[in-house]
C-alpha cells in the first residue's frame, strides 16, 4: 500500500511518462537555420520542422516540438526526455555507438570553410590559425582529429556564436556543413566567402532515436520512404536549401 | 520617418522578442525567490551557529564557512543536477522492476519509468534554492553578527520585565537585529541579483539566452530582420535593466532601514 502510495505520488510529481506514450516528442536545436530555427514569433520553423511535420501527418502521429541544447541533445534522449531527434544531425559511427538513426533524409553534405574576404590562409598547409566549430559536431571531431595540431580549435556552443565571433575576428575561419553555410554566404553580400577544400565526412542527416525504439524507427521510416517517393522531401529541400535537389526522385 | 519608427516598433515587437520580454520575469523571479530563501536559510543557519548543542553550532559553522567558499556557477550546476538524481534514484527504489530495468539502455535513470522531465519551472525552482543556499550562507554570517551586535542591556531589560525566552528572541532580539544586519544584507541581495544572469546555465532560455539569440548576426531573411553581430545593443539593454533593479534595490533598503530604526536608540543607524 505505501508503495503504491508513493508511486502515485511519484507519479503525479513526475507527468507520468507512461501517459505520454501517444504523442511524439521531437526535440530540436533551434539555432541552425535554415534546418531549424525559432521564426520572429518566437515558434520552431525550418526544413526540419517542416519535414518531421509532413512524416507525422503520413503516420498519423501526434507530434510535438521540443527544443534543447545542441550539446545535451543526446544524452536528454537517451533519458527519455522526448523521443526523437530532428536537428542537421549527420549519422556517424559514433554516434550509431549511442543512439539509432532513421535513414537519411538529406543526402551526404560536404563540409566546408568559410573565412571572411582576403583570407591568407593556407589551407594545402593549415598552421597558425583558429577554426571555429560548434562543439559535438562531426567538424569538431573531425578539427580535433585532423587540424588540432599547429592550430587552435575553438569549440562553440551554437553555430550563431561561431558565426558571431567570425565577424568580430575571433576566429580565423569556420568549419561548418555546407548545407548550413550556403544560404548564409549567398545571403551574406561578399562578407563571408567559401576557402579551401570541401571535406566530405558524415553520412548524411537523418532523426535520431534510442534504439530499443524499433516501432517508432519503422513508422518514421516507412513515412520517410513515402515522402521520398512522393517528392515531398525533395520539394522541402528545394524550399528550403535555394532550389538544391533533386536528390530520392525515383 | 514614421516608417522607420513603425519599422522599428514592429521590429521590437515581433514575438520573439515579446518572448524576451517576457523571460525576465524569470530574473526577477529567481531574485525575488532567491533572496526570500537565502534570509530563512540565513536565519537557520545562524540560530545553529549560536546554538548551546555542539552538534548544532557545527552544523551552522560548517554550512556558513563551506557553502561560501563553494563558486556558485559551480553550486549552480551541481545542486539541481545532484537533487534531480537523489529524486530519481528514490523514486527508482519504488517504481522499477526488474524488467524496465533490464530495458533501460541509457547509463541513467535505472528505468525509464524513474525518469524526471526537469521544465523551465522545476529548473527556476531549483536554481532559486540553490541561490538560497549559496546567499544564504553569507546571510548566515550576517545575521550571526548582527545578533551578537544588539546591546545586552536591552535583552537583561526585556527578562526583567518578566518576557519569556521566546519572546525576549522575538519581541526584543530579532526585532532589534535587522538595523543591524540590513547593510550586510543589501550586499548579499545585490550579489543574489548579479547570480540570476546564470540561469541559462540550467536551460531557463532567460533574458541573456535571449540577448545571445536575437544579438547574434543573421543573414537569412527568412528567419527574420537581416542584421550584424548586435549582441553589445542587447547587452546594454541587460545593463540597463540591472542598474534599474540596483537603484531600486537602494530605494527599498533605505526605506527598509527607515522602518526597522523606528524607535530604535542606536548608533548603528548612522
Amino acid at each position: 500500500m505505501k508503495k503504491l502510495v508513493l508511486a502515485a505520488v511519484a507519479a503525479l510529481a513526475l507527468g507520468t511518462p507512461a501517459m505520454a506514450q501517444e504523442a511524439v516528442r521531437i526535440a530540436t536545436e533551434g539555432a541552425y537555420a535554415p534546418w531549424n530555427f525559432l521564426d520572429d514569433s518566437g515558434a520552431p520553423a525550418g526544413f526540419e520542422i517542416d519535414l518531421g511535420n509532413a512524416i507525422c501527418e503520413k503516420a498519423a502521429l501526434s507530434c510535438e516540438w521540443i527544443i534543447n541544447d545542441w550539446d545535451s541533445i543526446i544524452p536528454n534522449l537517451l533519458a527519455g526526455n522526448y523521443d526523437l531527434i530532428m536537428a542537421g544531425m549527420s549519422i556517424t559511427e559514433e554516434r550509431l555507438a549511442t543512439i539509432d538513426f532513421t535513414q537519411n533524409y538529406f543526402p551526404p553534405d560536404p563540409s566546408k570553410f568559410v573565412a571572411a574576404p582576403g583570407s591568407t590562409l593556407d589551407f594545402a598547409n593549415l598552421s597558425g590559425a583558429r577554426i571555429g566549430v560548434q562543439g559535438g559536431t562531426i567538424q569538431a571531431a573531425y578539427a580535433e582529429a585532423n587540424l588540432a595540431s599547429g592550430n587552435t580549435v575553438v569549440s562553440f556552443t551554437t553555430a550563431d556564436q561561431n558565426m558571431a565571433d567570425l565577424m568580430a575576428g575571433n576566429v580565423d575561419t569556420i568549419l561548418a556543413d555546407g548545407a548550413y553555410l550556403e544560404p548564409v554566404v549567398a545571403a551574406s553580400n561578399g562578407a563571408i566567402e567559401f576557402v579551401g577544400e570541401d571535406i566530405l565526412i558524415g553520412g548524411g542527416v537523418g532523426a535520431g532515436l534510442r534504439k530499443d525504439d524499433a516501432d517508432l524507427k519503422t513508422k518514421i521510416d516507412d513515412a520517410l520512404t513515402a515522402l521520398k517517393a512522393d517528392g515531398t522531401v525533395d520539394t522541402l529541400i528545394a524550399k528550403w536549401f535555394d532550389g538544391k535537389g533533386p536528390y530520392f526522385a525515383e | 520617418m514614421l516608417d522607420d519608427i513603425a519599422f522599428w516598433v514592429s521590429y521590437l515587437t515581433n514575438g520573439k522578442h515579446l518572448t524576451w520580454y517576457a523571460s525576465f520575469q524569470f530574473t526577477i523571479f529567481a531574485a525575488l525567490m532567491g533572496g526570500t530563501l537565502a534570509v530563512i536559510f540565513g536565519l537557520i543557519g545562524a540560530t545553529l551557529k549560536s546554538s548551546r548543542h555542539l552538534p548544532l553550532r557545527m552544523i551552522g559553522s560548517f554550512y556558513s564557512a563551506i557553502v561560501r567558499g563553494v563558486p556558485d556557477v559551480l553550486f549552480f550546476l551541481f545542486f539541481p543536477l545532484a537533487f534531480e538524481q537523489a529524486v530519481e534514484w528514490i523514486v527508482a527504489t519504488q517504481v522499477c522492476t526488474p524488467e524496465t530495468i533490464a530495458a533501460q539502455t541509457a547509463p541513467w535513470p535505472p528505468c525509464r519509468e524513474a525518469n524526471w522531465f526537469l521544465g523551465t519551472s522545476e529548473y527556476l525552482m531549483l536554481a532559486s534554492v540553490s541561490l538560497g543556499l549559496v546567499y544564504g550562507a553569507f546571510a548566515t554570517n550576517v545575521i550571526h553578527g548582527a545578533m551578537r551586535s544588539v546591546p545586552h542591556g536591552q535583552l537583561e531589560a526585556a527578562r526583567a520585565y518578566g518576557m519569556s525566552a521566546s519572546q525576549v528572541l522575538w519581541r526584543v532580539h530579532i526585532r532589534q537585529m535587522w538595523v543591524y544586519a540590513l547593510p550586510g544584507l543589501s550586499n548579499v541581495w545585490m550579489l543574489i541579483v548579479k547570480a540570476t544572469s546564470l540561469l541559462s546555465l540550467l536551460q531557463i532560455a532567460d533574458i541573456v539566452l535571449w540577448a545571445d539569440r536575437l544579438g547574434a548576426p543573421n543573414f537569412l531573411p527568412a528567419v527574420g530582420l537581416v542584421h550584424d553581430d548586435w549582441r553589445w545593443r542587447y547587452y546594454l539593454v541587460l545593463f540597463v535593466f540591472y542598474i534599474l533593479v540596483t537603484w531600486l534595490s537602494e530605494r527599498a533598503f533605505d526605506a527598509l532601514m527607515r522602518r526597522t530604526g523606528r524607535g530604535i536608540l542606536s548608533e548603528a543607524r548612522g
